[in-house]
């Protein structure tokens, strides 16, 4: 029965997407951002279902599971601020620039913004490198979500698979448009989907009050932050979620907007969305530690998994299991999207054929999803870190390059000069602290509790001041394309 | 309608981030509806974050990129 639900929710997804190839137009500009058509409503659901993914679901509630309720606070409820706060003072005006000039991909806009093609490249192997264990904690999630709730039948390697064919099929299809239809969709499924898991499981185990009864009598220092989560831990990680003013398939869903009011309503409902989706999971990881004691590292991840399929057997599971489906999906598409959308302008385009036809575009970046999720694919049967440590490494470095888009978009006198400093530095102290934390569960710097991301920060943000100083600032006609005294039309020369 | 200044709407935002470090419910492993209280509290300033984020769209919006113009494409 499982199977049968699953297999007709991924089938039912994939006719979204097809059904939304009737809009399309054929042009790249509606295949890599819809034209820039999309709504308050589809925007919300499309942006916040980007945003949730296996990790959201999967790797908060076996984070949880080690380290009880103070996972929502590290992540969560810092996103619920930090997020809508990014989408007001760069989203909007990312979406504005990108409206006038055209751009479709962040590397357009560096390049231009500072006249730097060397700049653009180097930005483009750093994002790309940083988007890889993003992109794989999809696959690794639906993998193990697959294999789990068929007790086995449907083996990890089979379940990434199905996952990454159908999520390139609806990509193939519908382009950004058919992403931000599907997204939608899925993202309605996992909020309602988590929400009855989490009713039905508690009621299952005996209501709210019985559970936290019994936690409090096995696990009492989960039901606490004490000295699992300490303070500079809690203050740092709240640098991890500036990493969404730099991911680049969340540009790419910026620019997919009708309008700069479209973002209204994405930045006041998000944090409500947020609650939805992490409560429910932070919890029920929780509560696996009543029947699922012992287990180990990133063995934790599956525990929600395993509770659905103890307590919510037959069709709720299958449904349920969908839901997983929907979220880890929702977010691989988006990413696979911006990824060949990059390699399809920032590369192929830019540094070959600047005339290509909307057609040829539009088959490059079909082509090169497809190539992404075959490496995405492989590199997740060999990965075997946990699915919220892999993202919280990717996270961390895409936080890291926020001085690069703030200066950008609010700093006259930034140059060159100054983004290569800043990149450079997140370059290496990202390398550095990843290969010092291979051995060293929990790394923190000094041991003391202070995340990477937040050193990385403050030294990418020196690197671009000191750089920009230093550099040589660009020509006022530069600058005063990007900073008008008066409102640019949209069809403002390039 | 008279628009927040920008300095107070940084000035609240400090604020609340600052809120986000409940110290004083660290290790209070006490419950509040239903729920340990150091999870109500996260929770309860996610929804909080709602309001101030209402707040700062209807009287902060840089209502300069509004004047960028519609495309003329099919709105979903």
């Amino acid at each position: 029965m499982i199977k049968i639900i699953i297999f007709s929710y991924l089938a039912l997804v994939v006719l979204i997407g097809t059904l939304s190839n009737k809009f399309f137009r054929g042009t790249g500009e509606d295949y890599f951002v819809a034209s820039r058509s999309i709504g308050p409503f589809v925007l919300l659901m499309s942006l916040f279902g980007t945003q949730m993914t296996a990790f959201s679901i999967l790797g908060a509630s076996g984070e949880s599971y080690h380290r009880g309720i103070g996972v929502f606070g590290l992540m969560a409820s810092s996103s619920a601020l930090v997020v809508p706060v990014i989408f007001f003072f760069i989203g909007t005006r990312l979406w504005a620039v990108g409206k006038r000039f055209g751009y479709v991909t962040q590397v357009q806009y560096f390049r231009d913004r500072w006249q730097s093609d060397a700049l653009g490249s180097l930005l483009f192997v750093v994002l790309v490198t940083l988007m890889i264990p993003y992109l794989l904690i999809g696959v690794m999630g639906g993998s193990l979500t697959l294999s789990n709730m068929t007790n086995g039948d449907i083996p990890a390697w089979a379940g990434g698979l199905l996952v990454c064919g159908v999520v390139y099929l609806y990509i193939w299809f519908g382009g950004m448009r058919g992403t931000a239809w599907v997204n939608t969709f899925q993202t309605l499924v996992f909020m309602i989907l988590g929400a009855t898991a989490y009713f039905v499981i508690v009621r299952k185990l005996g209501g709210l009050d019985t559970v936290m009864q019994t936690v409090a009598e096995n696990n009492p220092e989960l039901l606490i932050r004490g000295e699992r989560i300490n303070f500079w831990k809690m203050l740092t990680y709240t640098c991890i979620p500036l990493s969404a003013a730099m991911f680049p398939h969340l540009f790419m869903h910026w620019l997919s907007a009708r309008s700069a009011k479209a973002f209204k309503v994405p930045i006041i409902f998000y944090p409500i969305c947020i609650v939805i989706v992490w409560v429910p999971s932070v919890l029920l990881g929780v509560m696996g530690t009543i029947d699922f004691a012992g287990l180990q590292g990133p063995a934790a991840n599956s525990v929600l998994i395993d509770m659905v399929a103890r307590y919510a057997p037959g069709v709720l599971g299958g449904l349920l299991a969908a839901g997983v489906f929907a979220a880890i999906m929702s977010s691989l598409d988006s990413q696979s999207l911006s990824m060949g959308t990059m390699f399809t302008q920032d590369i192929v385009r830019h540094f070959g054929n600047q005339e290509m036809s909307e057609k040829r575009q539009v088959l490059l970046g079909r082509l090169f999803v497809l190539a992404i999720l075959l490496v995405t694919y492989a590199l997740a049967q060999v990965a075997n870190r946990s699915i919220f440590s892999l993202a919280v490494w990717s996270f961390s470095g895409f936080a890291a390059l926020l001085p690069l888009v703030v200066a950008a978009l609010f700093w006259k006198r930034s140059n060159s000069t100054g983004a290569f400093a800043s990149i450079i530095t997140v370059a290496v102290l990202w390398a550095y602290f990843f290969i010092s934390a291979s051995d060293v569960p929990g790394y923190t710097v000094g041991g003391l509790g202070i995340m990477p991301v937040a050193v990385m920060l403050i030294a990418s943000s020196a690197a671009m001041i000191i750089g920009s100083l230093v550099g040589k600032p660009l020509e006022k006609a530069i600058v005063s394309r990007f900073f008008p005294d008066q409102v640019h039309s949209v069809n403002s020369p390039h | 309608m008279k628009s927040l200044p920008p300095a107070v709407v940084y000035l609240v935002l400090l604020a609340v981030y600052i809120l986000h470090n409940d110290l004083w419910l660290w290790s209070d492993s006490s419950l509040f509806m239903g729920l340990p209280v150091g999870l109500t509290y996260h929770i309860a300033y996610s929804l909080f974050a709602t309001v101030l984020m209402y707040v700062i769209v209807r009287f902060a919006w840089p209502a300069h990129l509004d004047a960028e113009e519609a495309g003329e494409g099919r709105h979903d």
